[in-house]
């Protein structure tokens, strides 16, 4: 359904339920904020349209720092962009990108030490441009107070509904378990929501993957025994065993006997001159507008890999009528053609430029060209307007971090708990256990075989007793 | 990979000065010794500098307290706070925003009222605000709980990690070595005085050793058989995404024992603490200390709810009976000189660090640091500080 909202003085049309800032973008905004210190352009670019990152935050209804990724249109706000003078388009601010040189990290600390009055003046000036959106009404604040749900005492937590979690969450509760699954998002599924390509699962049924993670929600939602919070995040692992989770409607805190984190991954940014502008997106991210949202990321795109992902998403963007002018590739030629998924590619006669790195971004609140180098002194520019990253992921291990630090002091550094490659059979910490992306099973069925089997390791330690 | 503000040579054999901490306390009295000509000095911490309640406290300045000693220490500190940056030649980030004590009772506006009475006598420059006023220096209070307060002008905050890089820097520029990494496992004695102390890396011999140990200051006085009278408090801040900064003064709000100012980059820094203190020495954040503050700050500051916590941490810090620092010699022991038991040891450093040079130097107290020595603590003579933002079980009434 469609409905309109005002967007600095314009009115903007968008579908009810869809992120603000892919409203924005359907509607060609492209930059959605301004960065902290040299007012840099930035939209949903080096995000994965998670809010992961402070680049869409914007103002709605009077209440700043809304991340416009996550932030679902309902019809009728009114949404303004924050931290620029005048806006976030032509910011005057932006000049203090182009004097970077005399602003190094930490020049505040050199400047004025001798000079009280200019280091007062400089504090005052500071104030005015720094800072993040304005400060919110009392009315739009008090929209954001939350009462809390109390603590609670539960079988096995699973945080991140993907599908180990989902897999997981569903092997424990047929066993009888009671299980409480926080999943960020406002639907279950993870990554592979977004995800139309063919796989199989760990029952051997092929589909696209969506579809499949879509009926093992459908299977989660409807288990008795399990309780699902979806919008809601897991916000640390506090001493005392305690996890609290911020939900729509309050926060509520666990104590679980069993924790099965399936939080899955990310992927990692290629930082390059450039590569924080709108524009440079993660392929996740673009998978997510055309698969999950239907908006095409832009019109001619230039796709920066090193692995088989890359080429699976340049396909879907051409599926969607996005141009894709050329896949650069840092691996070697014979490399490439020893991976089937890319072979294809060659063979359609994609343009692909093997041993290839990105350079740099020609473009100032924009993508205009990507500058690559390929092998050694060779250059070249390929005009996009799109600049699609697929260079790996990382685990998304917060949680395990902050629970290595318990009990330590700034005597003790704690010994690194690695989460990839972990076996999910095999608790990483009495009654914690790892499954799917966060251990890097990314295929479907090995991501679902990792959280039965954790579940499995779970019941039997209950029935086994003991470690 | 050397530390940063660590020396990175070897520790030498002997020194004239070793200082137990390398905190605000024992730079700045490092950087104040080697000013007045005493360079022979190590500053020995377990860690790194700054690695205590230096690096974590809530960077708060005034002066405007309610007894005749805390206003005479403070002011000194607060008239050093002014130059500092200038004298140490690094941008210390000193804000004179103005520092707002706020009374939500009549019995606390009352007692504001009689502190300003007694600042005045003790050469403090404050004055007593009624609600509206009040509400005019902080827009963004809750009015509910603003009857009134007292506001010194010239107070305010700095960069807590600025201060202790400039005076680390200052002092080495003189020949101080600091050393990180560096424990110490004994104090020697001999015929009643320190003759040196044994550390991880070695001997050193000394015949003076200051203890500015922070949380660890009763293990290192026990070393030398000392008793230290204090007891260890944990303490946690948050600190709060940026908003575009509307909150000039730091504020103090006795009800809710919670503080906090509105750096220049738009973050709320600040904490509350609770009425039995924590004697555990964890460095991480608990879930309910996290909630005691979020509440008390919203409803502080009602506009705040729903900005995003960005870091949340613990410090530990070392009081006194009567929350007032242990400063100065320890008569039985020569050579033994304690600056610890600080809970406000951030504000107070410029000025300790200056006076107790001098009385390391010259041999007499200060009349300034005279009030703080053990010596009170052991004669049952406490002082009377009245304007803490600390539950009354601890400390002492006005």
């Amino acid at each position: 359904m469609q409905v309109d909202f005002k967007f600095e003085g314009k009115s903007i049309r968008g579908y009810v339920g869809e992120p603000v800032a892919v409203a924005l973008h359907a509607a060609g905004v492209r930059v959605l904020s301004r960065s902290f210190k040299f007012h840099r352009p930035r939209g949903i670019g080096l995000t994965c349209l998670t809010p992961l990152c402070p680049n869409c935050q914007v103002t709605i209804n009077g209440m700043h720092g809304v991340a416009a990724c996550e932030a679902p249109l309902s019809g009728g706000e009114t949404v303004r962009r924050e931290r620029a003078w005048p806006n976030a388009d032509h910011d005057l601010l932006g000049v203090i990108d182009r004097l970077a040189v005399l602003l190094p990290a930490g020049f505040q600390f050199r400047h004025f030490s001798k000079r009280p009055r200019l280091a007062h003046l400089f504090e005052q000036v500071i104030s005015l441009i720094a800072g993040g959106g304005r400060r919110p009404s009392q009315e739009a604040a008090s929209g954001w107070l939350r009462p809390g749900f109390g603590h609670h005492r539960i079988d096995l937590l699973v945080i991140g509904g993907g599908p180990a979690g989902l897999a997981g969450a569903l092997a424990a509760a047929e066993a009888g378990l009671q299980v409480a699954l926080v999943e960020r998002e406002d639907a279950l599924g993870g990554s592979l929501r977004a995800e139309t390509r063919i796989m199989t699962d760990s029952a051997g049924v092929s589909d696209a993957a969506c579809k499949l993670v879509s009926k093992l929600s459908r299977q989660v939602h409807q288990h008795p025994r399990i309780k699902v919070w979806t919008g809601s995040t897991a916000l640390g692992w506090y001493e005392g065993n305690v996890l609290p989770v911020m939900c729509a409607n309050g926060i509520i805190s666990f104590e679980p006997e069993n924790l099965l984190i399936s939080t899955g991954s990310y992927e990692c940014p290629l930082p390059f001159p450039g590569s924080d502008l709108p524009g440079v997106m993660l392929a996740a991210a673009a998978q997510r507008l055309i698969n999950l949202y239907y908006v095409r990321p832009g019109h001619v795109a230039a796709v920066v890999t090193n692995e088989e992902y890359g080429y699976i998403v340049a396909d879907q963007l051409r599926d969607v009528g996005v141009h894709v002018t050329a896949i650069i590739d840092s691996r070697p030629e014979y490399e490439i053609l020893a991976d089937e998924v890319a072979k294809l590619a060659v063979q359609r006669g994609t343009r692909i430029l093997s041993d290839c790195l990105p350079l740099s971004i020609r473009g100032r609140s924009g993508v205009r060209a990507l500058r690559v180098s390929r092998g050694v002194g060779r250059r070249h520019s390929i005009p996009c307007d799109t600049v699609i990253v697929a260079a790996g992921r990382h685990p998304a291990d917060e949680l395990l971090l902050q629970r290595a630090y318990h009990g330590s002091t700034l005597l003790e550094i704690p010994e690194n708990v690695a989460a990839l490659g972990h076996d999910a059979s095999i608790p990483i910490m009495p009654g914690v256990y790892l499954a799917g992306g966060i251990t890097g099973s990314f295929q479907l069925a090995d991501a679902m075989a990792d959280g039965a089997a954790a579940a499995n390791a779970i019941l039997a330690n209950k029935h086994g007793g003991g470690q | 990979m050397p530390v940063p503000g660590a020396t990175a040579t070897s520790l030498r054999k002997s020194y004239d000065v070793v200082i137990a901490g390398a905190g605000v306390q024992g730079l700045a009295l490092a950087y104040e010794l080697a000013k007045r000509g005493v360079t022979n000095v190590a500053v020995l911490d377990q860690r790194y500098p700054g690695a205590g309640a230096s690096g974590r406290n809530g960077e708060l300045i005034r002066s405007a307290f309610g007894s005749l000693e805390w206003c005479g220490l403070f002011n000194e500190s607060l008239r050093r706070w002014e130059g500092l940056s200038e004298e140490l030649d690094f941008n210390v980030l000193f804000s004179r925003s103005g520092y707002l004590v706020v009374a939500t009772t009549q019995e606390q506006f009352d007692q504001c009222q009689r502190d300003v009475v007694k600042q005045a006598s003790y050469g403090v420059q404050s004055r007593y605000v009624n609600a509206d006023e009040a509400l005019e220096i902080a827009p963004g209070l809750n009015r509910e709980l603003v009857r009134g307060g007292v506001y010194q002008s010239s107070a305010g905050f700095a960069h807590h990690d600025a201060v202790v890089w400039a005076y680390a820097r200052a002092a080495a520029r003189l020949g101080v070595e600091i050393h990180a990494a560096t424990t110490i496992t004994g104090i020697d004695v001999a015929s009643g005085g320190v003759t040196g102390v044994q550390t991880s890396r070695g001997h050193v011999a000394t015949h003076v050793v200051v203890n500015a140990a922070g949380a660890q200051a009763g293990a290192l006085a026990a070393m030398a058989e000392v008793h230290l009278p204090t007891e260890q408090c944990r303490l946690e801040i948050i600190v709060t995404e940026s908003v575009a900064p509307f909150l000039r003064p730091a504020l103090a709000l006795q009800e809710l024992f919670g503080y906090c100012h509105q750096t220049a980059r738009g973050e709320f820094v600040g904490g509350t603490e609770n009425y039995a203190p924590d004697n555990t020495v964890s460095l991480n954040g608990t879930y309910e200390q996290l909630l005691d503050i979020c509440a008390k700050f919203v409803r502080m500051i009602p506009s705040l709810a729903g900005v995003r916590l960005l870091r949340h941490w613990a410090g530990v810090v070392d009081q006194a009976a009567d929350m007032s620092p242990v400063l100065g010699p320890v008569p039985e022991l020569t050579g033994f000189f304690l600056d610890c038991g600080w809970v406000y040891g951030f504000m107070g450093a410029p000025a300790a660090g200056a006076l107790l040079a001098e009385a390391i130097i010259d041999g007499v107290l200060p009349p300034l640091v005279a009030p703080f020595t053990i010596d009170r603590l052991r004669g049952g003579r406490l002082i009377q500080e009245s304007s803490l933002v600390t539950p009354p079980s601890r400390g002492t009434e006005g």
